[in-house]
């Protein structure tokens, strides 16, 4: 029989490895042949013009297992923070980064508190059904939202899942409504930009049919029931991928902690293969929340343009080793590091966060026009090594 | 192994655009077929290279050696693929699918000696299938990929003498299991 071939056929001796058993093994032989004709049974379809398309996007707020692989750092995953609306696909006509709102907003917003801050005004009852779909035109301009999406970070434990945080400028579809925030924030969450790379969502394609809000509760409509997370193994993904609604729900609504039930549209009413639906869920505790949370939290710089030359303030709140962090600057033109520093997490985080949480802030000296990438992380009590890293794209432009 | 040349560093944006179509030219079918034996569902497999391809033309000013964008690109599908096993059950999908054709080809009266063929390799990659799934990467990347131990390894992220342990464990192991599967001596392997 014609031994079937594999990818690497030219000249390759195969069987003839000084590292394995002999060529004549029937074992090896027939899994060999078992692998090469059940990869020959396919036909990968052309995807270049997607993959293109694609890779020369805007860059959206993504994680990469990548950039640890190839990091000498052992660098873990990576938060992705503020970004500009003209990086989401739902993003309208007009709404990109110059017509964002600046990060002023952002921390007024929301924080990383147990109990999201009551800065919105909202109707008794509101209910918003919105296509978020990226024709839809917004009547009052952007708005910032805060939005909390998965995240895998590394930590001297291993490496986890949790939340991250970041913040949005979106065009709402129609009224801006306590509803229509909570559906476009909860939109972006799970939707394609907030993909670990490599991963598929545990949402899937999984969209945000309705919501409705009232002080008493928020009641999220999907249009399915999201992946079957059955296996033991991924506990911790199912509960942050239902996290992830949750607290971006709670915090888009900005009323404190107000329950949050989902529908499923003509499915099954159990989410993940694990949560009920029809159960009320909530964020944990204050004392808590760090088994929700990445480590590090960036505040500032929002969405929004970045002025050349102009002081750019960074805050956040973290819960790390002694407070100490490392952050550092990479401009994405060139690849080049052009800043790097040192803070110490020790302020008063304000009132909702955890207790082992303390507030940060420092400065960024004046940056040429450009797009940069801003890192922080904690150095690993172990080794020294940077962990939790969270960044953020910084779109620095003179406007007009 | 299939080579891919050496990419200039002109420009970050042309070179990455540059390393793309050729990573692309070169390993698309390659990863796409190496994804599909770990995750046996061609869409899947297609997902997961692509947006391992997308990962390294984003990063691409940030990988430390990016003449070894095939090492990365071979990483990056890998780990893509464990976790999308973690997440779907793909494999037992397609081998259920894959059961039952050879239940259908078994009754079949025109079965010959490709069924055979396709039921020894359904038999093989079941029991494959049924390893710990650091031990099927290790025989995947070493008997399809013909990767070397420090390949592997790298690939992986593990120590070359750790896909000794993974490899000999697993050949114990396939070994055990298709004997046991194997028919009783003097039986007839035909179908009919």
């Amino acid at each position: 029989m014609t031994r079937p071939q594999g990818p690497h056929d030219a000249g390759v001796p195969r069987g003839a490895r000084a590292d394995g058993p002999g060529p004549d093994d029937p074992i090896e032989a027939a899994l060999r042949a078992a692998l090469s004709r059940e990869a020959a049974s396919i036909t990968p379809g052309d995807r270049l013009a997607e993959i293109r398309s694609r890779a020369t996007a805007p860059v959206a707020p993504r994680r990469s297992w990548l950039l640890a692989l190839g990091s000498a750092a052992a660098v873990g995953a990576i938060v992705v923070g503020g970004i500009a609306a003209a990086n989401r696909p739902w993003a309208p006509p007009g709404g990109g980064v110059g017509a964002s709102t600046p990060g002023q907003s952002s921390s007024s917003l929301v924080t990383s508190a147990a109990s999201p801050p009551s800065s919105e005004t909202a109707s008794a009852s509101v209910t918003s059904r919105t296509s978020g779909s990226s024709s839809s035109t917004s009547a009052g301009g952007p708005v910032a939202l805060p939005a909390y999406v998965l995240v895998r970070i590394a930590t001297d434990d291993g490496e986890h899942w949790r939340l991250g945080r970041t913040f949005l400028s979106v065009g709402l579809p129609g009224s801006d409504t306590p509803a229509a925030r909570v559906q476009a924030a909860l939109e972006y969450a799970i939707g394609p930009g907030t993909r670990v790379d490599g991963l598929p969502s545990p949402w899937g394609s999984v969209g945000i049919v309705d919501v409705s809000a009232t002080p008493d509760l928020i009641t999220v409509t999907l249009s399915g029931p999201g992946s079957q997370l059955t296996d033991p193994a991924d506990a911790e993904l199912a509960l942050m991928a239902r996290q992830v609604l949750v607290w971006t729900a709670q915090a888009a609504y900005g009323r404190g902690r107000v329950p949050v039930t989902f529908r499923v549209e003509q499915q099954t009413q159990v989410l993940l293969g694990r949560y009920p639906a029809g159960a009320a869920y909530d964020r944990p505790n204050s004392d808590a929340i760090l088994t929700e949370l990445a480590p590090v939290l960036l505040t500032r710089p929002g969405p929004g343009p970045i002025t050349p030359g102009d002081t750019i303030p960074v805050t956040g709140v973290a819960a790390v080793p002694e407070g100490q962090l490392v952050w550092w600057v990479t401009d994405l033109a060139s690849g080049a590091e052009v800043a790097r520093g040192t803070a110490i997490a020790d302020q008063d985080p304000g009132a909702g966060t955890s207790p082992l949480e303390r507030g940060f802030g420092f400065d960024l000296a004046g940056l040429p026009a450009g797009t940069y990438r801003l890192s922080v992380g904690y150095p690993s009590a172990k080794d020294g090594s940077t962990l939790g890293v969270v960044t953020t794209m910084l779109d620095v432009f003179a406007e007009g | 192994m299939v080579a891919v040349a050496r990419i200039p560093r002109v420009g970050i944006r042309r070179s990455a655009d540059a390393a793309l179509t050729e990573l692309y030219a070169a390993q698309w079918a390659p990863m796409v077929r190496l994804a599909y034996l770990l995750v046996r569902d061609q869409q899947v497999a297609e997902d997961v290279v692509q947006d391992a391809l997308i990962s390294i033309h984003r990063r691409w000013d940030d990988l430390a050696d990016q003449d070894r964008a095939v090492a990365y690109l071979r990483r990056s599908v890998v780990n893509g693929a464990r976790s999308v096993l973690r997440h779907r059950k793909v494999v037992h999908e397609k081998l259920a699918v894959q059961a039952a054709q050879e239940e259908t080809r078994l009754t079949s009266p025109g079965a010959d000696e490709a069924a055979l063929a396709a039921l020894g390799d359904a038999s093989m990659l079941r029991a494959l299938d049924g390893l710990p799934r650091r031990q099927r990467e290790v025989l995947v990347l070493r008997y399809w990929l013909d990767l070397s131990e420090a390949q592997i390894a790298d690939t992986l992220e593990i120590s070359p003498g750790s896909v000794k342990a993974h490899a000999s464990r697993a050949m114990s192991a396939l070994r055990s299991q298709l004997t046991a599967q194997a028919p009783a001596p003097g039986a007839k392997d035909d179908p009919r």
